[in-house]
């Protein structure tokens, strides 16, 4: 048939059937969208670090890296440049700080350099670091800082850095046109000198990048090896972006499972979407076999319908999808910024869209395959007048109960392998579940509805009877039905569980990391939660033993560390802590003897992941490589503390050898018995005075903040689970809707010939939905709870984070009802208006 | 039984003109008399019946049943006139494919008075073994042939036996032999019980089975003639 007569033949139809279309449409829209927004959500934190890397390093291949967060002396640069091969050296000095105007605050990382890093070509600071910019003493802003500041061109703003303030201009402010998704991030330029200047890290850089001739590399590596010693990493000039992977890997991974399961469900909906519309399509099959149409031509038009609505679904899913990112599911950085500037931008990759769409068009087309293999089985032409021969399955009901159910304990046998010995795999357990749970619906409802069929004789009235009826036929659409209700039951069940289990395990580690003392201070900023950023203790711990209340100070002293690819968390706090190491988080090791180790000095505990990647052994010694290089040996290994890349502790005494520094990064004070935590924590703030750049935080708010930020992290987890209802809400209305339009004329002969009241036609609508959301959301909430212990082991196995295992039967039962009663009260309004079918429908042909 | 008084009902068309598919339309049927309503396809019998079914609303006229007006009938007293007076057959054969072929002929009584399933079925079993289906009576709906569900759709007809049966184009799909079994029922149903029975059809064979013969044409009936009417096709082309 030619596209155009393809074309007219569709419109034909479809103003027959313009109603289901919509309902399919919407179904698949809906999953498109799922997909869509939670892989754009994804995506948005990896592209916006990428473009920060690349937008900064421009041709270097090289960099000199500073372990110590203070730097090295810039003078290097010089016998960098001397060695042969190298084309360009410029030098980057890069802290933590926090930006202040009036009551906004914003934790940033100052990024200051100079022309020779604009003359390697790095996107992000060729137009502010150029010769123009060189003796600069002022701040480039990107957008997403302004705005959060409220500052614009011609503003000032405080930088809190190092334990010092500083009051800068604003030189200008880059938005998206110049930066791209770094417009969001955190980020704040300016110039070497100035930076130099206001942090007191004067002649300081805390990296070198390099461009060096392509077939000396290793030549030049060799040079800079040499002159980095034992204090300075040399590295590639890339290296930040796979640190960046290596932090944001549980976060990956844990929302791509998520968004795996988003997309299996948002594929099921859109091929559920479909079926519903089974009948009308066998139908159509049907007349056009009676009309004499060849297969091929059958196939087409089966086709094309498909492709049309398939891409009509799909451009629509991916409308809304954009909108849902944009408005309801933006790229929440979390623990990220702790570690990394990268911010909220939005980044929508060509491929997000490719893969959404094509999911919704291959979902069409898979759909409309399958009453094209139902039909040439089993529809003959003459059932084109013959109505209820296109409710197929029917009559198979009993025989097929034995091979699904055999199939589904097959399904589950694999999940159950997977969950025992390759939880990693939860993917892939995932899809096997979900087939065990779909195998698992039709003799689920077939022994309910069998159940009915006993009880109906003993109900006074014609409803039960007419819903057991059409449950009885168990056709394609009943099931589609039950099997969007399962999967979206499963799908909350599943995911809320396991956010639950990981927030449950993540809770008594926020409390033991800040319950060491009484009163935390430390540098201000949201950054600066794990008190890494180091400052000048002298005056401020002499200010706050001052202050009524206190009875002593104790130094606590931490920072990042990079260890191979890992950001590592290094926790190093005093020996006279509560408790240096939090109890719950010890895997291995005994604690007590740990602990006294720990404060002994010379004794480390290690997060299981480094202590494997780095082949340490408990009770030995190994090498630490800290600015100053350190022999520890391994007292314990623990959990990660919620750090995903894994952290180490030591003492704050064994800390200061490490890193030849007196600075701290967090000044711990005990409250004498009698005082109270807010009235000394007041006191202290006075003592250190109003406008000082330290936050004073009682160990209860440390606490809260912790949870706050893990809280933020696992927030995304939330967002698919709570869209991953609303969306089940939708496609199974529209599944629901699309079902009991369908069935108007039937309505219409049921009221002419028998005399069945509207009210009773509505009843038996209801109860026949009610049964079908029932049976599948029962099954998806068991099921659901099953992939709750997948997920479990998966975020376990994957993150390194402390997941408590629980099973959530409330969470499972509060979402069964929802979904049930959420879609029973949709559908009662087409059912309404579907029983009010006119009684003369009846005799439309 | 049937008092039918000059029935009109027009349908506008999107070109703008009308369709007059009944245009003063009278007819009786009594009680024990079977009734063949004759007419060529869009003569305007379905438009009859379903007003009579009280599914539709005429422009003018009125329809009785023993001796009340089923026209603008309140909800409630619809379902009841159709549950009790009458019994309707339609020509798409609406089964429920989950429930057994008895089962569904019993729908009709647990609409109404009937409420107990088994007792439905008493009362729906002699009627299907009347109808040769009692063979049939546990098998699912949809694996009735065509024959079988016709008489299955007469049996739930006339399960909860009505003075009143109105059917549209009965052997529509039959071949001649099971016409002929269809229209031979109706007669003895008619004749046996008092049943009032009234044919919509344009099977010429339906004619000598009844006892009143009406023509349908152009909105309008007439007398049959045998001679002149019997077949419709001929009609149609010299018209
Ligand atoms: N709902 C309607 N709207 C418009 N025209 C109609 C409608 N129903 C029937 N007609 C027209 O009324 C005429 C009579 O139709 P109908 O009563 O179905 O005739 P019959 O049953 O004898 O074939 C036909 O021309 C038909 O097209
Ligand atoms: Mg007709």
């Amino acid at each position: 048939m030619s596209l155009r007569n393809l074309w007219w033949f569709y419109r034909e139809r479809l103003r027959a059937r313009r109603v289901q279309e919509l309902f399919a449409l919407v179904g698949i829209a809906v999953g498109v969208a799922l997909l869509f927004a939670v892989q754009t959500a994804n995506q948005s934190l990896s592209a916006s670090a990428s473009q920060l890397t690349e937008g900064l390093t421009g041709s270097a291949q090289l960099q000199l890296k500073a372990r110590d967060p203070r730097g090295f002396p810039g003078t290097l640069l010089r016998e960098v440049e001397a060695i042969d091969g190298v084309d360009a050296a410029a030098p980057v000095l890069e802290f933590p700080a926090n930006a202040v105007n009036g009551q906004r605050e914003q934790s940033v990382t100052v990024l200051a350099a100079d022309p020779r890093l604009a003359r390697m070509g790095g996107r992000l600071v060729r137009d502010y670091t150029d010769d123009r910019f060189s003796d600069l003493e002022a701040v480039v802003l990107p957008s997403g800082v302004a705005q959060s500041l409220d500052v614009g061109f011609g503003g000032w703003v405080t930088l809190q850095a190092a334990g010092r303030a500083e009051r800068v201009p604003v030189a200008t402010v880059a938005g998206q046109e110049l930066l791209g998704a770094v417009a969001e991030s955190p980020l704040l330029i300016t110039s070497l000198p100035y930076a130099q200047k206001i942090t007191g890290l004067r002649g300081r850089v805390t990296r070198i990048y390099v461009t060096a001739d392509p077939s000396r590399i290793s030549e030049v590596t060799g040079a800079l090896e040499k002159i980095a010693g034992d204090q300075i990493d040399v590295r590639g000039a890339d290296f930040d972006a796979a640190v960046f992977a290596n932090l944001a890997m549980p976060n990956d991974n844990s929302t791509s499972l998520f968004a795996g399961i988003s997309a299996l469900v948002g594929f099921l909906f859109a091929f559920n979407a479909m079926l519903v519309m089974a009948r009308e399509r066998r139908r159509t099959i049907a007349e056009m076999r009676l009309a004499g149409y060849r297969s091929r031509t059958v196939v087409q038009v089966m086709l094309f319908d498909a492709v049309v609505l398939g891409t009509a679904a799909s451009v629509l899913g991916v409308v809304l999808g954009a909108a849902l990112s944009r408005f309801a599911f933006q790229p929440d950085p979390g623990y990220l910024a702790i570690a990394f500037p990268v911010g909220a931008g939005r980044v929508i990759e060509p491929l997000t869209v490719a893969l959404a769409f094509g999911c919704g068009l291959l979902a069409a087309v898979a759909a409309a395959m399958v009453p094209l293999i139902g039909a040439y089985r089993s529809v003959g032409p003459m059932d084109a007048i013959r109505d209820d021969a296109l409710d197929r399955g029917g009559r198979n009901a009993q025989r097929s109960f034995w091979a699904p159910a055999a199939g589904a304990a097959v399904c589950l046998a694999a999940t159950t392998a997977v969950l025992v010995l390759a939880p990693e795999a939860a993917l892939a357990g995932m899809a096997t579940l979900i087939a065990a749970m779909l195998l698992i619906l039709r003799p689920a409802l077939g022994i309910v509805v069998a159940s009915l069929n006993q009880i109906r004789s003993r109900v006074r009235s014609v409803v039960p009877t007419i819903a057991v009826g059409e449950l009885m036929s168990a056709s394609t659409r009943s099931l589609a039905i039950v099997a969007i209700a399962a999967i979206a039951v499963f799908g909350t069940t599943a995911i809320e569980g396991a956010r639950g289990d990981l927030q449950r395990g993540l809770d008594p580690n926020a409390r033991e990391l800040a319950d060491t003392t009484d009163l935390w201070v430390s540098a201000r900023g949201a950054s600066n939660l794990l008190a890494t950023t180091p400052f000048d203790a002298e005056g401020v711990a002499r200010r706050v033993e001052s202050a009524p209340g206190v009875s002593s100070v104790s130094l606590y002293r931490g920072s990042f560390l990079d260890t191979g690819d890992r950001r590592m968390l290094v926790i190093a706090p005093p020996r006279d802590s509560r408790t240096p190491i939090p109890p719950t988080q010890l895997l291995h090791g005994d604690l007590a003897q740990a602990t006294a180790r720990v404060r002994a000095g010379g004794w480390a505990v290690a997060s299981e992941a480094i202590v494997r990647e780095q082949g340490w052994k408990l009770g030995e010694p190994f090498r630490l490589e800290s600015p100053h290089p350190l022999t520890l040996r391994l007292a314990g290994i623990s959990t990660n503390f919620g750090w995903s890349p894994g952290a180490l502790v030591i003492n704050a005494d064994d800390y200061r050898a490490g890193w030849g520094s007196d600075a701290v990064s967090a000044v711990q004070v005990a409250l004498a018995p009698s005082a109270a935590a807010a009235v000394a924590q007041r006191a202290v703030v006075m003592a250190l005075g109003d406008s000082a750049p330290f936050q004073v935080q009682t160990a209860a708010q440390r606490e809260q903040s912790f949870r706050t930020t893990t809280r933020a992290g696992l927030a995304r987890l939330q967002q698919i689970a709570a869209l991953l209802i609303g969306a089940a809400a939708l496609a199974v209305a529209a599944a629901t809707a699309a079902m009991i339009w369908q069935r108007r004329r039937q309505l219409a002969d049921h009221k002419l010939s028998n005399g069945i009241s509207a009210k009773s036609l509505w009843k038996a609508l209801l109860l026949e939905c009610t049964v079908l959301l029932g049976v599948g959301a029962t099954v998806g909430a068991a099921f659901g709870l099953y992939g709750q212990q997948l997920l479990d082991r998966a975020l376990g196995t994957v993150t390194g984070f402390p997941v408590e295992h629980t099973i959530g039967i409330p969470a499972a039962l509060a979402s069964l009802v929802l979904v049930t009663v959420i879609t029973l009260l949709i559908a009662a309004v087409p059912g309404w208006l579907a029983a009010r079918v006119p009684a003369a429908a009846a005799f439309d042909q | 039984m049937l008092e039918v008084r000059d029935l009109v009902k027009h349908y506008p068309t999107p070109g703008g003109e009308t369709v007059r598919a009944l245009d003063g339309v009278s007819l009786n049927v009594a009680a024990g008399e079977f009734v063949a309503l004759y007419g060529p396809s869009g003569s305007g019998k379905t438009t009859l019946l379903t007003i009579v079914a009280a599914a539709l609303v005429p422009d003018a006229g009125d329809v009785r049943v023993d001796s009340r007006s089923v026209i603008g009938l309140p909800e409630r007293e619809v379902s009841l006139y159709r549950q009790r007076e009458l019994g309707l057959m339609l020509p798409t054969h609406n089964v429920i494919a989950g429930l057994t072929a008895i089962d569904n002929a019993s729908l009709k009584l647990l609409a109404g008075s009937v409420s107990k399933r088994a007792e439905a079925r008493r009362r729906v079993e002699p009627l299907l073994r009347r109808l040769g289906l009692a063979a049939r009576a546990q098998h699912r709906a949809t694996d009735l042939s065509l024959g079988e569900r016709q008489r299955l759709m007469l049996a739930a007809a006339l399960s909860t036996d009505p003075p009143l049966l109105v059917a549209d184009e009965p052997t529509g799909s039959l071949d001649t032999a099971r016409s002929r079994d269809v229209l031979a029922f109706l007669r003895e149903r008619s004749h046996e019980r008092g049943t009032a029975v009234l044919v919509a059809t344009h099977d010429p064979q339906a004619t000598a089975f009844a006892d009143t013969v009406y023509t349908l044409r152009d909105g309008l009936v007439g007398a049959f003639d045998r001679e002149r009417d019997a077949d419709l096709t001929t009609t149609l082309h010299r018209s």
